[in-house]
This record gives C-alpha cells, structure tokens and sequence, in this order.
C-alpha cells in the first residue's frame, strides 16, 4: 500500500502513525508533490496530517535516540531524496521493534543510507550559513534569498538568531517559496516576500564586489577548484558571483 | 589626495592577499549582550576566490605604508606601489557593514610597520578594541602580531582577538637575515613563545564563562616555501615544532610567488611551486589528525616529498611491513595509515565492525575510494600472489593511474582545522 502525506515531516510522522495503527501493510510512503501515478499502482491512501499523532511518533522516536541520530532522521528528511520516506520507515520499523542499539551501527542498511543522506544536508546547511546574503532595504530588513538543493531553510534560522539578535531579518526560500522572518528573536513563517525585489545591492555590496576581486591570486587561479567549492547552483544569489554566470566550471 | 574608502579597500586587500590564512574556526564566543556576532567553532567559507581559497575573513592591512625592506614582499619599502592607510573608524565601519551582510566571519588585520612595532600594533588592537567594546561585536578577530612588538602590546591583542599570528615567514635563520634586513628570529619567536605561555596562564585553573579570554583561537604562522632554499625535512620539523612547543593550531605554507625582481629570489618568471605547497599541507594534516610524525614523512635520506603521491601514500610504499591490513581486527591508528581511508570511514569502520564483517563491499556502500585502498586491505577475495605486497609493482601501477592533481589542490587553505567526521559512539 502507498501512503501519500502532505510534504511536511509531521505528515509524514502521521504517516508512521497510521500504519502502526492500523497495520497497514506499507510498500510506500511519498509526499504528495513528488508523488508520480503510474498505471500499475494500486490507489494510494492519502493521509491527513494530525500534529497530535505525529508528536507521538516523534516522542517515541525521541526516547530511544540520542540527539545525535535524532538530529540525523530529520536531516535526512530533509534531504527530499527520492525514497527516503522508505529508509526512514524501515528504520522506524525496526527501531519500534527492538529498540536503538542497532542504530550504533552505521553500515546497518537501515541506518546507511540515512546517515549519508543527513551528511549531505548538514555539508549543504553548514555552506548555506557562509553563503546566505543579506541586503539592507531602507527600513533596516536584512533581506536573503537562497534556492538550496535541499530543504535547509528551518535549520539555519538558529544560527542567524543568535548572531543578529537585535537584528531584523528574513530568509526566503525562492524555490520552494516559503520563508522566515525573525523579530526581535521572534521567529514565524513567511509565505508572500511583499519585499521581494531581487538583488538590488547598496554600497557595501559593491565595496564587497571589489574586495571579492582585489583578493583573487591571479598566478594561482584555479576555476576548478572554486567551482567545486562554491558550486554554479549558488552563484544567482551571491552578488561577488552573479554577473559571472556565464562563466563555465571546467569539467 | 585623501584616498576614497574603496581606493583603500582594493589596494589593502590586494597587499594583504598573500597571507593566505583565512581561517575563521576555534572560536565560541557568545553574541555579547546588546551587540551582534558571534564564534563558529567550525569556522564557516562565505565566498570562494577565483584561485579556489576560502574567504571567511575580510582580510585587509591597516597600511602598506611599511618602513622595512623584505626581499619577498610586495609592500617593502623600495618597491614603487600605491600606498594607503585606513582610519581606525574606516575598518570598523567595513567590518560591521560586511558582517551584518553575512559577508564575513570577521576581521583579518595586519598591517606594514608603519613607524615602529609598537605604535603599528596599537592601531590594530584599537581597531579590535572598539568592535568589541563600543559596538560589542562578537564576531571572529584575527590579528597580526607585529614582530618586534612588545608583550604590553600583545597582551591587549590577547585580550581582544579570538586569534593571533607571528609569521615566521623564511624557514630558516640564516636566509631570513638574507631575506629580510630588519626582522631576525628572536623578533618572531619571542611574541610566539609570550602569547603561547600566556594563553598557557589563562587556561590554567578552571576557566568559566567569566573567566576572560586570551587568543581564545590560538595563535597561527606563515612560511614562504621557495624563496629560499630550504628542503621539506627542514620546514616539517620546524612546523612540528610550532605544533609542540608553541601549541600553535595551524601552520601555513604559502608558495612563493615572485613579486619583485631581487637578484636574492628566484625569478619574476618562476612559478609558484604549487604541488610542493600542496605536499605540505597533506604532510601537515597527516601529523595533526593521522597521528604521522614528522620523521615518518620525510627524513635525512629523503629530505624532500615525493611530488609524485600523496605523502600518506609515499609512506605506505615504504613501509610494505604494515600491508595489507585486516580491517576487522586492525587499530584504529593503523586503519588511518590505509592510503584512500580517511578520518571519517576510518570511524565508521571501527564502529561499524562490531556489528558485522567489514569487507570491499561494506567500503563501497559507505562511499570510500577503493582505487588506491584496495591494494592495501585484507580481504576474502584477494588473491593468494598479492598478499604480500610488492612496493615496486604497485608504484608502476599507481603511476600509471594518478593524474597530476593540481587542478584540484584541495587541502589548500580549508577553512577546517579538522576533517569533517559524522557524529558517531
Ligand atoms: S615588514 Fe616586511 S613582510 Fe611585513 S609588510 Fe613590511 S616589508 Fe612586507
């Protein structure tokens, strides 16, 4: 049976929730929006997020993890890949079966594939928190847009928090539009960026322009290399960048 | 003609781009009450320059104004450059507008002698002085601990940066007094030795939140490889040396790149020794994190790294005694000599193998590169002709197989002070 959840990780707990409920026989779990029909599929069963029933499953999952693999489930939620409901079930599966001793092991096939997913998510959050951009409009917003591959948005507001607390600020996640405005420490979601212009700059952007050049080695200049480290894909939203797009990354 | 803050901003950070640290890690300070910024103990990259380095920094000199003569330096005295001197309030203004842009991790600042050590180092501890305490700015700050200054000096530069350096800069005496006519090596190691004995007094006891901090950081130094002529042996000894002696966190190797004709340096028209600086810094994270000792990469018979492998790999192929190594039973510390394993699979290995047999497959699954790894595992599957292994045939085959790797210097000034490693028991 597949089980079809609306996108967000407490409709996927709920998800969890009513398979061991009901015993369902799971063969897939898929957020609606990747969901593809295909003519062999049996109907799916849709299932309505209830925040009640996923912090239950959240609960259990939390008293038999440590806050390492804790931290790694939900990173590797995040990841969005293709399948990665079904590594998260069976490991649900069998972390309500017999408990967490087996998650010590890293090549468990529950556990691997779950473990480099969260590596990838956590390398991208830990690039997003360098490559974040803010511009100040007039009234004093520090404005960001950013595209990730992955859906790192919700985890880097805890650090922007705690280095601009007097600060106001919003990220806006432009591919999967929904974003974060942060006020006085307060944090709450945004949905329409109404002061969404595009990147406009001011002067420190272009004295950053001109630092950003000034400081290149030009007897050492190696495109691979920077390519590999600051990957095309971010490049729309980095101002010392954007007017090189067409530049191309050597293979 | 007083200079634009722009004009200053591109001539001081071109003055200052040789320094190639750029490191923002080692550091938790709190965001301070009321102010803005904070330590990322990891260190973050915000950009990446043409030439594949981090910045993390905004790394710039006070002045270029510089009343000594270096022979390596584009700022000496006797070259014919443009000069500029910021104000103190220029940079905190740069600072502050770079950082709340996250631009910036913080402030690199170092500057020329402008009249002598000390007042040079007062401007730049006034810089930091005023970031911290009139605009309570908690973000990462290096500073450059002028040779020569005195411990008054250094003492405030403790007292207000999260990192301090000396640059060594010439690895050896006797061309430094050839290199540069004004410094000797007392003027470098005498602030190195006061800022580690001090950093030493502040660790000592129970350190508290309260407690104040002192380079909190650490301290790091430069050398300049291929101005002189010194060999690989002397540069890792004396590098090892910082790391134990003056408990320095980090050692640089810049390649040297001729900025001026001097009949004391090699010529304009010399490139810079890129593979031979990427060899050190592969030699350098082996003695900091695969627990290799100086000696063990290179020695007296072969005082320079081979530029041909990776100096974990020139081990190997020495040291054919250790070979192949059964991952199910080995140490940890032998299974991190494994050329092609690293910290990371070097972890899960161990942790994995109390569960399961770790075979060529498990490696796969986990992501390790098994084309260099592969001669030097014990597995099942291997054949009884190779588990011995012959250094002579194996050097031909990976000879064949490696690439020169300069497109992809990748160790080179990593923002990291350690390898990434998943959270593991
Ligand atoms: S002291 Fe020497 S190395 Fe430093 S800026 Fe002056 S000339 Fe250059």
């Amino acid at each position: 049976m597949t089980l079809l959840y609306d996108d967000s990780f407490d409709g996927f707990l709920t998800a969890v929730f009513e398979a061991f409920r009901l015993h369902l026989p799971v063969s897939r779990i898929v957020s609606e929006s990747r969901y593809e029909v295909s003519l062999f599929d049996e109907e799916p069963h849709r299932i309505v997020t209830d925040s009640s029933s996923a912090s239950r499953v959240w609960t259990g999952i939390v008293q038999r993890l440590d806050n390492d693999r804790v931290a790694m489930l939900y990173g590797s939620f995040l990841s969005e890949l293709t399948g990665i409901e079904d590594h998260l079930w069976k490991y649900l599966v069998r972390l309500f079966r017999e408990g967490g001793a087996f998650a010590a092991n890293p090549l468990a096939p529950e556990v691997l594939p779950l473990l480099k997913a969260a590596e990838a998510v956590k390398r991208e959050q830990h690039r997003f928190l360098g490559f974040v951009r803010f511009q100040k409009t007039e009234e004093g917003l520090l404005f960001a847009e950013i595209e990730p591959q992955y859906d790192v948005l919700l985890i880097l507001v805890g650090h922007f928090r705690r280095r601009y607390p007097q600060k106001r600020w919003a990220i806006f996640d432009s591919k999967r539009g929904k974003g974060v405005l942060c006020e006085n420490g307060e944090v709450c979601e945004i949905q329409i960026p109404d002061f969404h212009k595009g990147y406009q700059g001011d002067d420190f952007c272009d004295l950053w322009k001109q630092y950003y050049n000034s400081v290149t080695i030009a007897e050492r200049k190696n495109l691979r290399l920077m390519c590999r480290e600051l990957p095309r894909k971010y490049w729309a939203h980095l101002p010392e960048r954007a007017e090189r797009c067409p530049v191309r990354c050597p293979k | 003609m007083q200079k634009t803050i722009a004009e200053k901003l591109t001539i001081l950070s071109a003055a200052a781009k040789y320094d190639v640290s750029c490191s923002s890690s080692g550091s938790r300070r709190a965001t301070p009450q009321g102010g803005m910024g904070n330590g990322a103990s990891m260190g973050i990259c915000h950009s990446f320059t043409e030439d594949g380095r981090c910045i993390s920094l905004l790394k710039i000199l006070f002045s270029n104004a510089c009343r000594y003569d270096c022979a390596y330096c584009v700022n000496r005295r006797s070259n014919d450059v443009p000069r500029a001197t910021f104000e103190v309030d220029e940079v905190v203004e740069l600072t502050l507008g770079f950082y709340e842009r996250n631009y910036i991790e913080g402030l690199f600042l170092s500057s020329g002698v402008i009249r002598d050590p000390d007042s040079t180092m007062e401007l730049l501890v006034r810089v930091a002085w005023k970031l911290r305490h009139v605009h309570r700015f908690g973000g990462y700050i290096h500073l450059k601990a002028i040779p020569g200054a005195s411990p008054e000096w250094l003492q405030r530069a403790g007292e207000v940066a999260d990192r301090l350096s000396v640059n060594i800069e010439v690895p050896s005496e006797t061309s430094l007094k050839l290199l540069a006519p004004d410094k000797n090596y007392a003027s470098v190691y005498t602030p190195m030795n006061y800022i580690a004995e001090r950093k030493l007094e502040y660790g000592a006891g129970k350190p508290s939140r309260y407690t104040p901090k002192f380079v909190p950081a650490g301290q790091t130094t430069q050398m300049i490889v291929g101005a002189s002529g010194e060999s690989d042996l002397q540069i890792l000894r004396l590098a090892s040396g910082f790391y134990s002696g003056q408990h320095l966190k980090r050692v640089y190797y810049s390649g040297y790149i001729p900025v001026n004709e001097d009949k004391r340096l090699p010529v304009v028209t010399t490139k810079p020794p890129l593979l031979r600086e990427h060899r050190l810094y592969q030699a350098d994270w082996l003695m900091r994190f695969y627990e290799f000792r100086y000696d063990e990469i290179v020695d007296e018979s072969s005082p320079h790294l081979d530029e041909r492998f990776d100096p974990k790999l020139g081990w190997a192929l020495r040291h054919p005694e250790f070979f192949p190594v059964d991952l199910n039973t080995a140490d940890y510390s032998l299974i991190l000599r494994i050329p092609g394993i690293g910290v990371r699979s070097a972890r899960l290995i161990v942790s994995g193998r109390r569960f399961s047999r770790v075979g060529l497959d498990e490696l796969k699954k986990m992501g390790v590169a098994l084309k260099r790894a592969k001669y030097f595992i014990y597995h099942r599957e291997l054949p009884i002709g190779l588990r011995t292994l012959y250094p002579e045939m194996l050097t031909m085959r990976l000879l064949a197989e490696t690439k020169t790797p300069l497109q992809q210097l990748s160790l080179f000034d990593t923002n990291l002070e350690r390898p990434a490693v998943p959270a593991l028991s």
